[in-house]
Parts: C-alpha cells; structure tokens; sequence
C-alpha cells in the first residue's frame, strides 16, 4: 500500500479506499459496494496469507471491498464498483459518488485524481421488512 | 417490481444450463452468440483453472475450503459471467463511468415486459467511444461529462394478432424513456428485431 506524508499527516491508500467506500455508500441510488472475483480472492488471500497483515508492507494500491486506491505523487486515484437503484439515474448517481468522493480526499490534503465508477448492476431496492 | 432470480445471460440464456452443459459441443446457438461464445470461453477457463488448483491440493486437508467459501466464489463467479462486459458510458474531467451490459439490459428488458404481446429476448447494447460526441439530446450530460452514443440491438418475439408496427413503436419509446430514467442517456439507436411469435 502507497503511504505519502502530506504536510498534515501521512495518508494511505487503505485510509482512501475506506473513506471513498462511506461516501458510496451514503449517496442516494447506491445500493451496495458490489464484490467481484478479485474482492473474494483477495480477502481469501489475506485471510490465508496475511493473518495479521503490515499495512506498511504492502506495495501499490489498495483493494478493499471493491474500492481500489492508489497514492501516487500526492494525487489518490480511486476505482469503485457499486449497485444502483433502478429508481434513480444511474450517471446521475455516478456524479454524486464521483463528487462526495473527490470532496472527502480533498479534506485529507491529499489531491484527487480520476474517480472511475464501475456500474456492475441496476435493481430495485430491496423491501423492507 | 420482479426481477427473474435466474442467472441469465444478455442474450437470455440460463448460466447454470451453460455451465452445466460445458462438456458437451456447443450447439447452434451457442456457437454464434456473441454472450454465450464469450460465457463459455470464460468458464472453460475458470473451469482449467479450478481443476488445476483441486489437482495440486486434492491430498492436503489444509487446502480443502469450506462449503461456505465455495459456495460464495461460485456465486461471484456466476454473477461477474452474467455481467458480461464493461460499457465505458461516459468519460468525465475527474473519471470515467462504466455500466455492464447485464445491467444496462436489465432496464430494457423491465422496459420491454411493460409492453403487451412483446416477449424480449436476446439483447446486446453497446457504445461507441470512438466517435466524438455530437450535441444531440443525451451526448452531454449537466456536469459537463461526455456520453458515448448508445445503441441497442433488441430481438423480441410477438404475440399473434397484435399490430407490429404499432407495438415495436411503442417499444422503442419504452426503452429510450426507461433508459433516460434509470441511467441517464437516451439511446441514439434502438433496432428491435421480431424474430418469432409466441402463444399468449
């Protein structure tokens, strides 16, 4: 995982992935993070190899349940991979994470850099109850 | 609304009726669908790949996962099969936005089974990323994003005594306002195919 020291505090990539996952999450029209292949094989990998992994040893981005970070050159690209509710728009939606999470990495003093949206489904929301 | 709990392809077919019928030679259709050729391709490969692994670590306990474990990787598996591919809809100054094919023809066929005398069938939407951008209605959006023209390849089979024209018009409608609603860009092209009839 990439840790650059900005002039307030040293930022990692995970810290970004967890902070663009809340932002998904609490925008209207996102349903949920939507896991993959990769998410499951990584958690198993972390699971089976890392049982009580170094965040500082970690090379490159970061990928935590289907937000992928990267910190380089003190600008922090994320890719996100959500669900969408079919009552909303679903590029309406892609804007509003696109915004809260450029909003939420600026307030670290980190810069933001591209915000890729992976739209893997459009569904009702579910009933409650 | 319902939405089918089957896992099915973009062209309609059951992902578990092609997994399980991965032995056998691929029949007509599967040979010349575009969905299934790539679903097949894709599950051959996974297939070669977990028999590799289950070979290498058949003898020791320490590698035999739980059911639990299994059982959700084969539910990933089948679900990212069923996405189909990545459709990059729109490039922006801070991203781009990707939609999956699976999801994008979810609205079209929810669009479609509001349309009486209409069964949809194979669907397959795809975008142009090559062509620049013209200021027709759903090529920009508010924020100063550019979105790729859109075009959707329907074949739908049609109730006896129906009047076509009528109904593939009011079809067409549905999908271009479905699509505008749930996704946000209004599709430059609809082609909408009757293929067959179907008893009511």
């Amino acid at each position: 995982m990439t840790e650059e020291v900005t002039p307030a505090a040293a930022i990692t990539s995970q810290f970004i992935a967890s902070l663009a996952a809340r932002a998904a999450l609490e925008t209207p029209g996102v349903l949920r993070l939507e896991s993959t292949l990769n998410d499951v094989l990584s958690r198993l990998r972390l699971a089976a190899m890392e049982p009580t992994p170094d965040p500082a040893n970690e090379l490159g981005g970061c990928r935590r349940d289907s937000v992928w970070a990267e910190i380089n050159g003190g600008i922090a690209h994320v890719h996100l991979e959500i669900a969408t509710d079919i009552a909303h728009r679903a590029l309406a939606v892609s804007d509003a994470v696109r915004e809260r999470v450029r909003q939420g990495i600026c307030n670290t003093g980190v810069g933001a850099g591209s915000i890729d949206i992976s739209i893997l489904a459009i569904e009702n929301q579910p009933t409650q109850g | 609304m319902a939405l089918e709990d089957t896992p099915r392809l973009g062209c309609g077919r059951s992902i578990d009726h092609l997994w399980s019928t991965l032995d056998a030679p691929a029949g007509e259709h599967e040979e010349h669908c575009a969905h299934c050729r790539d679903a097949r391709a894709r599950m051959i490969q996974l297939r070669q790949a977990t028999a590799a692994l289950k070979d290498a670590e058949a003898n020791d306990p320490a590698f035999t996962p739980r059911r639990s474990v299994r059982d959700s990787i084969m539910d990933i598996a089948r679900t990212e099969a069923r996405r189909s591919r990545l459709l990059a809809v729109q490039d922006h100054d801070g991203g781009t936005t990707e939609i999956s094919e699976q999801a994008l023809s979810t609205v079209v066929r929810f669009a479609a089974a509001g349309v009486p005398g209409i069964q949809a069938r194979r669907c397959r939407i795809d975008v142009s990323t090559a062509e620049k951008p013209s200021p027709t209605m759903g090529t920009h959006d508010a924020t100063g994003g550019s979105l790729h023209p859109m075009v959707i390849d329907l074949r739908v089979a049609a109730a006896p005594k129906i009047h076509i024209p009528h109904t593939v018009s009011v079809l067409r409608h549905q999908i271009g306002i479905s699509i505008a609603r749930s996704v946000g860009i209004y599709p430059v092209t609809i082609n909408i195919t009757v293929e067959d009839l179907y008893d009511d």
